[in-house]
């Protein structure tokens, strides 16, 4: 049937017809539509920071002594010391003019003393003598204050200048060799007011200590970068690693439950240090103050070596602990062929849920450290374990002894050697031990995992 | 100035402000469509609201081959008849006075008739009449087409649809008398 002229003009009319939706239906839609930046985000950089995280783990298991040498801090053997001491704790005059109104003076001034003093055969390779100078850093950008003399008459080297420094909370002083630069990260905060009166009041008490020399901190001038991201002030995705050893420990008895060492079957004798790893992700919450917490999700692998003697294809019976006895199919012995005897390693891998509180003991600091302790349930996903029987002296193999849920403690102290406005990179030690026996407690035995591991964690700020 | 090209690039990097753009482009003449083959602006708007995350979530498919203005309306088409049969609307017969067909090529009785006017009386049609109308009448689907869409006989589209003309043709001209009075 062909359309006619009805249909034609309908048609026209109809396709030359709109009319707004209402304000809310695209809101309805958007909500119905999937966000791929954010999954982007939530995904996309993890894996490529996975990837990173494991390269740099494998390098820093083997070059740890390396890697903290560049990147943490370097303590002066020889000692240094700068003395900084108000002299004449003056403020600036115009300000003074200005102080009716308070509020406009948003930052102190104030003219001291910086002396610096140093071993000479200590720093004197590292300076130009020429052209020494120190900075201040303020709001992030750094203000070249001065350059002075050395006194080429002493054994050590020094200077004494006036400066004017104007600091608020957050500013902090750089004393600048060439390309190392000394950092003393409180030095800002006796100059800390909010207006001139404050200022007044406060100048009197303002004393800026003699520096140790373990206070005193080289950076390459390529590391230094203020006002980063710490880990553990904002909310935060992370990705970690650990490397370490880990090893099986008798769980001490109370004198009211001594082992049936009659029933035990495992020694310790024969077990060693091994390497176990894990890698995990999770994300950490701000808390109040300086605290946070954290969750997540990890993949666990623990080891242990154990020194056997060869198999045997033979039919023997082995004591399960009180659970019996149970006849095993093929067993290693104690010892082999002249008394030589083989490494097995015994590996359990586990899904662990890991949660801990975090404390930030120094956020301010160039080189922040974090303190955290919590705790872990690990679902066991695969197991290769190997027991003694002391009464047969045969070893053998049996998948179904282990605790399939165990709990574990883990405490660690985190360090950011690296920091941005989005990432940051921790390094420090890790231990976990295991809160309950490794093993059914039907079988008396007593052994729980431990691992002592360095954690290198990247974290990186969530939207 | 709606870059065709730019927006569909950005709204397949799935960027918000593109979809939006994109959106308000064509959101206009979809829910006239919408509404065509609905009984109410709500109606219409949950088919749009329906087709249009459809668009989003199948945009790769765009080969580029045709107008992507029609590309969305057969989705939006499609959706609303989905949206029919999911509601049971075809079900939904309403008695109505069958007039004999007449062939005319007359046009005077919907000159004189806004659009919206014209919408509101083709809603007054049982479901199945208003789908097939508008898919003929407006869409352009032959009558073979529209059975395999709505899983009816080519005949039956082709009764309904004559029944659906005859009677729209009394309505249209009761309205206009009535507008004169």
């Amino acid at each position: 049937m062909e359309r006619n002229e009805f249909e034609k003009k309908l048609k026209e009319l109809f396709n030359n017809w709109e009319m707004p939706p209402s304000p809310e239906a695209w809101q309805q839609i958007k909500n119905r539509l999937p966000k791929p930046d954010e999954n982007a985000f939530f995904w996309r950089k993890p894996l490529a920071a996975m990837l990173i995280l494991g390269l740099l783990s494998v390098i820093s298991w083997y070059v740890v002594s390396y890697v903290n040498n560049s990147t943490t801090t370097k303590r002066q053997a020889s000692p240094i010391t700068i003395n900084t001491t108000n002299q004449s704790a003056k403020q600036n005059n115009n300000r003074i003019g200005s102080s009716n109104n308070d509020t406009e003076l948003k930052k102190d001034t104030l003219n001291a003393k910086v002396s610096l003093n140093h071993n000479r055969s200590v720093l004197e390779p590292l300076v130009n003598k020429e052209n020494p100078s120190y900075n201040t850093i303020h709001n992030k950008q750094t203000h070249k204050k001065h350059v002075t003399q050395m006194d080429d008459n002493t054994d050590n080297v020094a200077f004494n200048k006036d400066i004017k420094i104007e600091a608020d909370k957050n500013a902090y002083l750089e004393y600048r060799y060439n390309d190392l630069i000394a950092v003393h990260p409180r030095i800002d905060i006796p100059f800390v007011s909010n207006s001139p009166s404050n200022l007044l009041a406060n100048t009197p008490n303002i004393k800026i200590q003699p520096i140790d020399a373990s206070q005193i901190r080289l950076f390459s001038n390529s590391t230094l970068q203020p006002k980063k991201m710490i880990a553990g002030r904002a909310l935060q995705w992370s990705i970690y690693m650990d490397n370490g050893a880990s090893w099986q420990s008798e769980i001490p008895s109370t004198p009211s439950s001594p082992p049936d060492y009659e029933y035990n079957i495992d020694e310790l004798k024969t077990i060693k240090y091994t390497y176990s790893y894990r890698f995990g992700a999770g994300i950490t919450v701000p808390l109040i103050k300086n605290f946070s917490i954290s969750g997540g999700l990890a993949y666990t692998s623990l080891s242990t070596h154990r020194l056997l003697g060869e198999l045997v294809n033979y039919q023997s019976v082995v004591r399960r602990g009180n659970e019996g006895f149970m006849q095993v199919n093929s067993y290693y012995t104690s010892n082999g062929p002249n008394g030589m005897t083989n490494q097995y390693t015994t590996r359990q891998n586990f899904i662990e849920i890991p949660v801990s509180i975090g404390f930030q003991v120094n956020p301010q600091s160039r080189l922040p450290i974090s303190l955290n302790v919590g705790a872990s349930i690990l679902k066991q996903l695969y197991v290769d374990d190997i027991y003694y029987d002391k009464q047969s002296n045969i070893f053998y193999k049996d998948n179904a002894l282990t605790q399939p849920t165990q709990w574990h403690f883990n405490a660690s102290a985190q360090m950011a050697v690296w920091k941005n406005n989005q990432f940051n990179l921790n390094v420090g030690p890790y231990y976990q031990i295991g809160l309950g026996t490794a093993y059914r407690e039907s079988l008396m035995n007593m052994k729980r995992w431990q691992m002592l591991g360095i954690r290198l964690n990247l974290g990186f700020k969530a939207k | 100035m709606f870059d065709q090209k730019k927006v569909l690039i950005d709204c397949l990097k799935g960027k918000t402000d593109a979809q939006k753009k994109l959106y308000e482009h064509f959101a206009p003449l979809m829910t006239t469509v919408c509404y065509r083959y609905t009984k109410s602006w709500y109606e219409a708007e949950d088919v749009l609201q329906e087709g249009f995350v459809k668009v989003f979530n199948n945009l790769e498919q765009f080969k580029g081959d045709g107008e992507l203005g029609g590309w969305i309306r057969r989705i939006m088409v499609n959706t609303a008849i989905n949206y029919l049969r999911k509601n049971k609307k075809y079900s939904q017969e309403a008695d109505v006075e069958v007039v004999p067909e007449q062939m005319s090529k007359d046009v005077s009785p919907i000159a004189g008739l806004q659009a919206k006017q014209l919408a509101e009386i083709i809603q007054r049609l049982p479901s199945g009449y208003q789908t097939v109308f508008n898919l003929y009448a407006i869409e352009g689907y032959s009558h073979l087409e529209i059975g395999e869409m709505l899983d009816i006989g080519e005949s039956t589209s082709r009764s309904q649809y004559l029944r659906a003309r005859g009677i729209l043709r009394k309505w249209i001209e009761t309205e206009l008398e009535e507008a004169k009075k």
